[in-house]
């Protein structure tokens, strides 16, 4: 895609903020994203690009809908009672939404990770070799398992017991596991919501020191209330807060240093100094 | 990375073996809206069957005359009924109140099999338990009957309770203990309150399940299924629904129990959801 | 803490309280023996005359014709081979067909289907108390329509059928002319313990953590992989206690059984299952124990309830044993 075409379809005419960013493509592309859950709108008006092999952090008060955003994008919300989507949400192009769009497709390429831990009640090996199994990618299972525990910095903690139960490890080891379980059929982009909330210090920096890495080879979009985390981890970030109709709204999108050093917009400036929230 | 990373490039649609995957998942799937189905369709027949047949020749010297009526038989397993209420509510509340609040661990876990167990009896047994318990020695009764009912009763109504005893809330009942309130106090002032609208549709539902079953009450509760006039003596065979259909299939007159099947199916499902939706409005009022 | 002392009144009350209570619970041991031994007492005569060569013996029932001087026999395989068949049989059925019904509700159901552009509904609210309903039906009235509904149809329309696909297999051998028949005695069994087992599934399905579902829908896995790899495996000790209990008053019921099983006593055990036969619960009803023909047929029909006793025992604490594995690995 030259500069011209990518400025003028994806930025929509907006200058990138760095040079660098003009080698980025465009993974999710939202549009004034709405959600409504009946009649409440959770979400209103988001529009922003999301980029490739960026950690992008969603930061915000409780209630702003930022875990909202993060689970339209790849459609965790639809079994929700009443759950809308309005504006246009797209995914390197395609709409996530359109008719087109399988949900379990768009899952199989975007995974997530939740604020819980939630390995199954199977074995360690089992929780990894679940998905590939099913997707059919049963060549050489033992090492894909190896290279997605080694990805998720756990195989030298579990390889002597692969075959033991996953719910008998640490709530730092059961995270990772779960990232391990993500990255075992090679997606596109991680989503990850809170990874580190349930978690001790230690376990949470073990996260962080592993996004980092992971960022090398996928997308990555973070939901943290740790604002220290967004900083450590993130190259963007999103700051989402409530409108004057209580609904959750985009207030600012930056690079990440930019945002926490010289917000453009007061109501960021006030949530980073604590000020609010 | 693989070759099997996904192609951004490539539409949303299913990629790799996800058609094929999704078509089973689709199999399935309907098979269980199919079995759902099936089950509705089933009830829908066994309704509309009995309320077809019997509704048609329902009147009032039926439900209200003796026999060919049923009036004996109505009364007569209204009056089963309480007798075995009499017995199992008491036995019930009491068995479940002992595993709760004074049986200790070993203890309760006895009681707790042993309520399974009881729970687990097939009726024909209990029928034949009380033939060889009271019946041989006696004769079959109306006290027989409620008995064999009561036997049937008395666990699900401890099950029930012990369960609703189980979810009232720790800090109600410490409270009341810290203030140095007798224990008995906290049980019949407090404990006992919170759980009567449980206790309420367990009997009811216990006692629609006892009333319906035919296996407790043909060996005990009286050879007199077709009788001409009200009995009331508890020491005397009694008519009564269940039994008086069970003998009309017996005796190859099916045709004729339409009615009496309809009378009594309709009785037994008012009672479950009467207690159903009383259910729901104390599990509301308790904020459960 | 430390309590305020209690008053004498109190004190004598709470003791009272607790021997009433222990003395009900303590009841419930009296009555459980009671049981046990009275149907042993009351199979004395039977099991001093077979021992336990009764559970072998041919398997006839000939009680004395009136004023005939032939031996008396009785004996138990036939009826043991038919309660072990037709509860079998119609576990089998309800298993698929509770366990489906179990998901279909708990699962599968959308929260809410919009109708006619107005009415919104709950699938799952609207059948769930229905599944109960069924559950709640009298067995009287399901013998009824047993005999009436399902016997002229199994024998005008599904034993046909069956006998014209899997005729040269012998279980599926030829019919009996009614439609009565130990697959008859299933299909009717089937429709007792379906709602119970379906009652029961939904309730552990609809247990199972939502982040478990959401982890296994988020790894791309379609619905029914998820069911299979995370909901099925994750209540699999629950749901086979389950259908235990199911399988219990499969093995216990007497009355709609009685009324379409066919209870044709030539002491033989016949391949095929749409040939009629009995249950240990059906004989038992069929035979009324209160007014036997002689003493020892009293007896044998304790001893068909001894065994019959120890089918259910066996039953309901094998799913008890099951259920505990089940919570313990919930923890």
């Amino acid at each position: 895609m030259s500069v011209e075409t990518y400025e003028r379809f994806v930025l929509n005419g907006r200058r990138p903020t760095t040079p660098a960013e003009v080698e980025r493509q465009v993974v999710f592309h939202a549009d004034r994203v709405s959600v409504d859950y009946g009649a409440n709108r959770a979400l209103d008006n988001v529009s922003f690009d999301i980029y490739r092999n960026y950690a992008t952090a969603l930061i915000g008060p409780s209630g702003c809908g930022k875990s909202t955003f993060l689970r339209c994008l790849n459609r965790m919300n639809d079994s929700i009672d009443g759950f809308k989507l309005g504006g246009n949400l797209t995914y390197h192009g395609h709409d996530l939404y359109g008719a087109q769009a399988n949900r379990v497709e768009v899952r199989r390429r975007i995974g997530m990770v939740f604020q819980k831990p939630n390995p199954f009640p199977k074995s360690i090996f089992a929780n990894v070799a679940w998905a590939p199994r099913n997707l059919g990618m049963k060549a050489d299972l033992d090492a894909r398992v190896e290279r997605a525990l080694r990805s998720a910095a756990l195989w030298d903690e579990v390889k002597d017991r692969l075959g033991s139960s996953a719910l008998g490890l640490s709530g730092g080891q059961q995270q990772r596991l779960c990232i391990a379980r993500a990255i075992a059929i090679e997606p596109d982009v991680l989503l990850l919501d809170e990874p580190a909330s349930a978690l001790d210090p230690i376990a949470t920096a073990s996260i962080e020191a592993l996004i980092h890495d992971l960022k090398l080879r996928y997308t990555i979009v973070i939901v943290t209330h740790n604002m220290q985390q967004a900083i450590r981890v993130a190259d963007r970030t999103a700051f989402f807060s409530l409108d004057q109709n209580r609904a959750g709204t985009l207030i600012e999108y930056d690079s990440t240093d930019k945002l926490f050093s010289r917000p453009a917009d007061q109501r960021t400036h006030d949530y980073i100094t604590g000020q609010f929230g | 990375m693989s070759a099997l990373t996904p192609d951004p490039a490539h539409a949303l649609s299913a990629s790799g073996n996800l058609a094929r995957r999704q078509l089973i998942s689709r199999i399935f799937v309907s098979g269980t809206v199919l079995a759902c189905g099936l089950a509705v369709v089933v009830l829908a027949i066994l309704i509309l069957y009995c309320a077809v047949n019997g509704a048609s020749k329902l009147s009032f010297a039926f439900l209200f005359g003796g026999a060919p009526g049923i009036g004996p038989d109505i009364v007569g397993t209204a009056e089963l009924a309480l007798i075995a209420v009499l017995i199992a509510l008491p036995i019930g509340v009491l068995t479940a109140l002992a595993l709760a609040e004074f049986a200790s661990a070993r203890l309760a876990r006895a009681f707790q099999v042993a309520l399974e167990l009881m729970a687990g009896l097939p009726p024909v047994l209990l029928g034949v338990f009380v033939v060889i318990l009271i019946v041989k020695h006696w004769h079959q009764s109306a006290l027989a009957g409620g008995v064999a009912m009561a036997l049937l009763e008395m666990p699900l109504i401890a099950a029930t309770t012990l369960q609703a005893l189980r979810s009232v809330p720790e800090p109600m009942r410490n409270g009341a203990e810290a203030l140095g309130v007798a224990r008995w106090r906290t049980i019949v002032g407090l404990v006992l309150p919170a759980v009567s609208g449980a206790i309420l549709t367990a009997t009811i539902l216990a006692t629609a399940r006892a009333a319906g079953d035919a296996a407790l009450v043909i060996f005990t509760a009286g050879p007199d299924f077709a009788a001409s006039s009200v009995q009331i003596d508890p020491t005397q065979g009694i008519p009564n629904l269940a039994q008086h259909l069970f003998t009309l299939l017996d005796t190859g007159q099916a045709a004729a129990a339409w009615s009496a099947a309809f009378v009594l199916m309709v009785i037994i499902l008012a009672a479950n959801i009467a207690a159903r939706v009383l259910l729901t409005r104390n599990n509301r009022k308790l904020g459960l | 803490m430390r309590r305020r002392a209690l008053n004498r009144t109190d004190r004598r009350v709470n003791i009272a309280l607790r021997v009433l209570c222990l003395g009900a619970g303590l009841l419930l041991f009296v009555a459980l023996a009671a049981i046990v031994e009275q149907v042993i007492v009351g199979a004395g005569p039977a099991i001093n005359r077979f021992g336990l060569g009764f559970l072998t013996r041919s398997s006839d029932w000939n009680p004395p014709a009136q004023g005939a001087t032939t031996a008396e026999s009785y004996g138990a395989p036939l009826y043991m081979y038919g309660t072990v068949v037709t509860s079998l049989l119609s576990l089998i059925f309800s298993t698929v067909l509770g366990v489906s019904i179990g998901l279909f509700l708990a699962i599968v159901a959308p929260r809410r289907v919009t109708l006619g552009g107005r009415w919104r509904v709950s699938p799952a609210g609207l059948i769930g108390p229905l599944v109960e309903l069924l559950a709640a039906m009298p067995s009287v009235v399901l013998g009824l329509i047993g005999v009436l509904v399902i016997l002229p149809f199994f024998h005008s329309t599904v034993d046909p059928v069956i006998h014209a696909v899997l005729g040269w297999i012998p279980i599926f051998a030829k019919t009996y002319t009614a439609g009565n028949s130990l697959f008859a005695a299933s299909a009717v069994l089937t429709i007792m313990i379906v709602p119970i087992i379906a009652a029961l599934s939904r309730d552990l399905f609809s247990a199972v953590p939502q982040e478990l579902r959401d982890g296994a829908e988020a790894l791309g896995a379609t619905r029914w992989e998820m069911i299979r790899g995370v909901v099925l495996p994750v209540t699999r000790s629950g749901v086979t206690a389950a259908c235990m209990l199911g399988l219990g008053r499969a093995v216990g019921e007497a009355i709609a059984v009685e009324q379409v099983v066919g209870g044709q006593n030539q002491g033989v055990i016949h391949a095929s299952l749409f040939l009629g036969g009995n249950t240990l619960a059906s004989m038992i009803a069929a035979n009324d124990p209160a007014t036997p023909v002689t003493k020892l047929e009293g007896a044998s029909l304790y001893y068909l309830a001894l065994i019959l006793l120890v089918f259910v025992v066996v039953t309901i604490l094998a799913a008890r044993w099951i259920a505990g594995d089940f919570k313990a690995k919930f923890r």
